[in-house]
């Protein structure tokens, strides 16, 4: 029993050990909280004096007044939270060209300083804050980043974003023969902000970028209603690759110029039904007399999605309501006629 | 004994790496980025309800004020024979409309659908009762959007919760096809029209303890499950699925209890059997709030019922059990929940009855006793009372210091109450199992909006 | 309302008082035209009763008939009140009139040339009594008639708008940039406003308060999101009471989705910012929006 009894007094000096362990780190987060509370109280404090100021400064009203300069960190983060309020919800250039030059100023080292520091967390706010603010002094510190540390994907993908921002030209070359995998939300976010040459510059280079960016790129010009890409999505609708073909019908959906009718009439007939749905949706921009007959087929298609977007579709047209209404009454086809009646609504 | 208690210090000081990591980031920076994004994943919301008369409201509220581009919220009141339904339709004004539904699984009739005149993308479905699962796959069918979140009737939303339990999915390029967020407590909180104002702790030792549990349960088990994709339950009061996945899967099982525990093992099983590379997380940071049980005999009924459900789960895929085809799924995370979580109370109540035993037999069991004894303290107390402190240290719900010690304090008396209490509650799961009993788990609300619930905790103030 | 003449002063009095009332309550200007001959010692005195009943006659169709012809007793002027309208329509009037009195028959008066002058009062508050108005308004016609024929002289003593308040809530979680906003709407330059400013955190606080129940013309600038209520419930509730028409809706969100934008419009919103979004956008949009008030 002898093992037992050793047994007992370690795991009695064991819980000792831990408990006074306990007990320290219990004291320090007592501490640590307690001074966290007194910061975000002088934080708040701060803002309440300062918001004013800021205001006449960023309103031209007043020269830069020297007490607007942080002496410390809780100065520094409670001017963040101002510059945040403003650059999240105002859009003014003037606004912000100060919060740039004051960050260059006055704020780089503290960021700097988070840059190199070891904690992933520290130095991922820095890297937001840089592109918030635009301090693009310390664009050649990110740079070294890079070299210095590894990087986890999301601070490449700051420092991407930083790139574009202060180094269009480097970045552009770059991006088309990108190293690194990103992910669709990330590659979207990239191409959103670029400026139309830098896309149409890309668009040449299609051919060249895997296939996967290809079907982001053309969702982009959708997003961004790019006119002057038209031609080329309708190029891409007879592409044989159907994803292509899809995603270049959305996005002509998006952009919402369609003209030449006979571009799409063979989709009537496509194997895939997200092809025949985007055409329901396209059909809505011509006269409905036009493209009733394939709506009304569209409408008794197999695919659900397919029959409840040409319905819509339908019941949106001037005059659409009375057509389904006569189509109800004289249809064979009840899942088409279900649907029909869900677009009328409370009307029939 | 040891094995059990190794493998949650592990878990713990994991947690403790990957909480430090994120320590001080500033999440606000990046939810900002996402919150404009267009290409962001419109998301449906679905709220089974079944009698949340009291609770519903609130929820609906806290979904309706969500961070979130693009959402629709669909109410689904399962046959409910309280006045649930009239209350949405009253405040939210809810209209009749005619609604085609895609019947992509299987679910009991759906009688109305309502639309809210307040805001366009609030609906309400009424269909016949057919259990939490089957009201669930009604939502599912009626969802337009290509990701839903379930949410219980009585949970109320952090404002930025689905921002960031989706955000894992967006920046995996959608490998990830279901994650799930932490749960806290709500009793106590100070809720109002859905929003959390103050965050205090209740005054009642069984939620303190049960926050207590929960806060344990996350650090303990969650993170680090998560981390290595071999997680089997996210909690069903707040998760997010692929439909595209769960439709193809099947959608909710109706016959298990457990069924938000049986989806993601059916989930697991289905990637596995059809080879795809997807993975199922655990964000740690979005909150939902929940309502938890304020008496001993509901809460018994709701420890009961969870135990089943794991029982029933594990038991509908045991041929996942070490089998090789399954991965890490089979060969890991089934052996541990077999073992730990679902045997484990079994096992541990065996060694609390062979303490009580032991008094009464002598010297030679009595030194055994308390080694036993000294182990369930460490295992029990101990290691809550870190897990609390993480908890603190990283995110600091409750704030202040007095809340604090007294998390800490109650925590240390786990093992002389609560934790043999839940174990009975638990063990008898294995008999119902046995004789096969079903219910909703209806629980009695007191309703987490500030008035109700302040009346009710006056009356009861000691 | 028809058109008189020759009335008596009094009722006069009391039809132009009733007018400046309204002016007040609808926000819509009234003219007050001052109209004589000018080359009046040509005319025939002995005639002169039928010469002033066929310019009146003329004048009379001249007009709308929301408008109003007084004649002076006794003398070639009249007083036209021409409804809905300011300095800018009195003188547009006036030039036709001027053009029109030379090619017109029905005048018949043995081929004498009429030459009118005249003098206008915008009337823009219900101030100012109507023998002051009828002074300055015939001190003005002399002058006017001194000059030489076709010319306007401007009274600007009753143009003055009366001063409105309107309320003003900004709905807007964060502390600062609703602080901003409220800086920004009380720097602001308006003309015929004073603004009375109110912040809240959220809808519910604004619903709860009495705030929204006076009359006042009342803009509102919320966030789409708010905790507790959101604004798209306090947009509802607000078009759903009886005088909602004084309610002016700015929503300011931060989702881009059109679908969203087209609700809220829908639902009652009057204009829609998507942030982040240029100050002076908003300024100049609400300035737009107050000065439209006055027709």
């Amino acid at each position: 029993m002898d093992i037992i009894k050793i047994s007992i007094d370690t795991l009695i000096k064991g819980i000792g050990v831990l408990s006074f362990i306990l007990i320290l780190l219990s004291v320090h987060i007592v501490i640590k909280s307690s001074k966290e509370k007194a910061e975000a109280g002088k934080i708040k404090a701060y803002i309440q004096n300062k918001q004013d100021l800021w205001y006449q400064y960023f309103n031209d009203e007043i020269v830069l007044p020297v007490e607007l300069i942080p002496n410390n960190d809780i100065e520094i983060k409670a001017t963040e939270e101002i510059f945040l309020a403003y650059i999240k919800n105002i859009s003014n250039s003037t606004i912000e060209e100060k919060i740039r030059k004051f960050s260059n100023q006055y704020l780089r080292q503290y960021y700097s300083g988070f840059l190199l520091s070891r904690k992933w967390s520290l130095r991922m706010n820095a890297l937001y804050r840089i592109i918030d603010f635009k301090i693009d002094s310390l664009a050649p510190e990110c740079k070294k980043l890079e070299k210095r540390t590894k990087l986890s994907p999301e601070e490449h993908f700051q420092l991407m974003i930083i790139y574009s921002m202060f180094n269009e030209t480097d970045f552009i070359k770059e991006f088309a023969n990108l190293s690194v995998r990103l992910s669709e939300y990330e590659y979207k976010k990239l191409l959103v902000g670029f400026k139309s040459e830098i896309l149409e510059h890309l668009m040449h280079q299609m051919k060249e970028l895997p296939m996967i960016y290809r079907h982001y790129f053309i969702d982009i010009l959708g997003i961004r209603r790019e006119l002057g890409f038209l031609p080329f999505l309708e190029k891409n609708l007879s592409h044989n690759n159907t994803e292509i073909r899809i995603r270049s019908l959305k996005a002509i959906n998006e952009i919402g110029i369609v003209s030449n009718l006979d571009k799409y009439k063979p989709f009537l007939k496509a194997s895939q039904w997200e092809e025949r749905l985007m055409l329901a949706k396209i059909l809505g921009a011509f006269p409905l007399e036009q493209v009733y007959t394939y709506l009304e087929e569209l409408l008794q298609d197999e695919n659900w999605w397919v029959r409840s977007q040409a319905a819509q579709t339908i019941g949106k047209s001037k005059d659409g309501k009375s057509r389904l209404k006569t189509f109800i009454a004289t249809a064979q086809d009840q899942y088409a006629i279900d649907m029909a009646r869900e677009v009328l609504g409370g009307e029939y | 004994m040891l094995v059990i208690i190794t493998t949650y210090t592990g878990m713990l000081i994991f947690a403790f790496v990957e909480l430090r990591k994120q320590y001080k980031l500033d999440k606000n920076a990046s939810d900002d980025d996402y919150i404009d994004a267009f290409y962001y994943k419109p998301l449906s919301v679905i709220i089974p309800a079944y009698n949340e008369e009291v609770g519903i409201v609130d929820s609906v509220r806290s979904a309706l004020n969500l961070k979130y581009p693009q959402t629709e919220l669909i109410i689904v009141n399962d046959g409910s024979k309280d006045r649930t339904q009239e209350v949405v339709i009253e405040q939210f004004q809810m209209k009749k409309i005619p609604k085609v539904i895609k019947k992509q699984i299987r679910c009991k009739p759906i009688l109305q659908v309502y639309q809210s005149e307040i805001h366009h993308n609030l609906y309400l479905i009424e269909k016949e009762n057919g259990g939490k699962a089957d009201a669930l796959n009604a939502g599912i069918n009626f969802a337009r959007y290509p990701y839903f979140c379930s949410i219980d009737g009585d949970s109320i939303l952090d404002e930025k919760s689905l921002l960031r339990v989706m955000k894992p999915i967006i920046m995996s390029n959608e490998e990830v096809i279901a994650a799930g967020g932490n749960v806290r407590i709500a009793n106590g909180l100070d809720v109002h029209w859905g929003s959390v104002y103050q965050k205090d702790l209740p005054d009642r030792p069984l939620i303190l303890m049960q926050i207590i549990e929960y806060t344990r349960a996350f650090m303990m088990g969650r993170i680090s499950l998560a981390k290595f994709n071999l997680i089997l339950v996210i909690s069903g009061a707040f998760s997010v699925f692929a439909k595209k996945w769960v439709v193809e899967a099947g959608g909710y099982s109706v016959q298990t209890i457990g069924e938000d525990m049986e989806l993601i093992v059916k989930l697991h099983r289905f990637l596995y059997d059809n080879k795809l590379n997807k993975r199922i997380e655990f964000v740690p940071d979005p909150v939902c709030w929940t309502e938890a049980p304020e008496t001993f005999s509901v809460l018994r009924k709701q420890r009961r019922r969870w135990h089943q459900g794991l029982i029933e789960s594990l038991l509908k895929h045991k041929k996942m059990t070490l089998n090789p085809r399954y991965g890490k799924i089979g060969m890991i995370s089934f052996p541990y929940f077999w073992v730990v979580e679902c045997f484990g109370p079994l096992i541990e109540l065996g060694g609390y009855i062979y303490i009580v035993v032991a008094f009464f037999l002598g010297k030679l069991y009595f030194e055994f006793a308390i080694m036993l004894a000294l182990l369930f303290i460490l295992y029990g107390s101990v290691l809550s009372a870190f897990a609390i402190l993480m908890e603190t240290w990283s995110v600091n719900v409750y704030a202040g210091i007095r809340n604090f010690f007294r998390l800490i304090i109650v925590s240390l008396t786990e093992v002389f109450w609560f934790r043999p209490l839940t174990l009975v509650w638990r063990c008898e799961a294995f008999i119902h199992v046995i004789l096969g009993r079903k219910s909703w788990g209806s629980m009695d609300r007191v309703g987490l909006s500030k008035k109700p619930a302040q009346d009710e905790r006056s009356n009861q103030s000691k | 309302m028809i058109s008189k003449y020759s009335y008596g002063h009094t009722v006069t009095k009391q039809i132009i008082n009733a007018l400046k009332a309204h002016v007040v309550r609808s926000r819509t200007a009234i003219a007050a035209v001052f109209l004589g001959v000018y080359n009046e010692s040509e005319f025939d005195v002995e005639r002169l009763p039928e010469t002033l009943e066929k310019i009146t006659v003329f004048l009379k169709n001249e007009t709308r008939n929301t408008d109003m012809v007084f004649s002076f007793a006794g003398k070639l002027k009249w007083l036209i009140i021409l409804s809905q309208s300011g300095e800018r329509e009195a003188t547009a009037f006036l030039r036709r009139l001027y053009v029109s009195v030379k090619n017109n028959d029905i005048l018949d008066l043995e081929n004498q040339e009429i030459l009118f002058s005249a003098s206008v009062a915008e009337i823009g508050n219900d101030e100012g009594s109507f023998e002051k108005l009828v002074t300055e308004g015939t001190l003005a016609l002399t002058e006017s008639l001194s000059k030489g024929p076709e010319q306007i002289e401007y009274v600007t003593t009753f143009k003055k708008r009366p001063l409105e308040t309107v309320k003003v809530s900004i709905l807007e979680e964060n502390d600062v940039f609703r602080k901003v906003l409220y800086r920004t709407i009380e720097n602001l330059n308006l003309n015929n406003f004073e603004t009375e400013i109110k912040e809240f955190q959220d809808g519910y606080e604004f619903l709860e308060s009495d705030w929204y129940f006076s009359s006042h013309t009342h803009l509102i600038i919320m966030n789409d999101i708010l905790p507790r209520q959101s604004g798209l419930d306090v947009l509802h509730k607000i078009r759903m009471l009886p005088n909602n028409k004084k309610f002016i809706v700015f929503m300011m969100t931060k989702r881009s989705s059109e679908e969203d934008m087209i609700y809220a419009y829908e639902s009652g919103a009057d204009n829609y910012f998507i942030k982040p979004f240029n100050l002076r956008l908003l300024e100049v949009e609400i300035k737009r929006t107050l000065e439209r008030l006055w027709t």
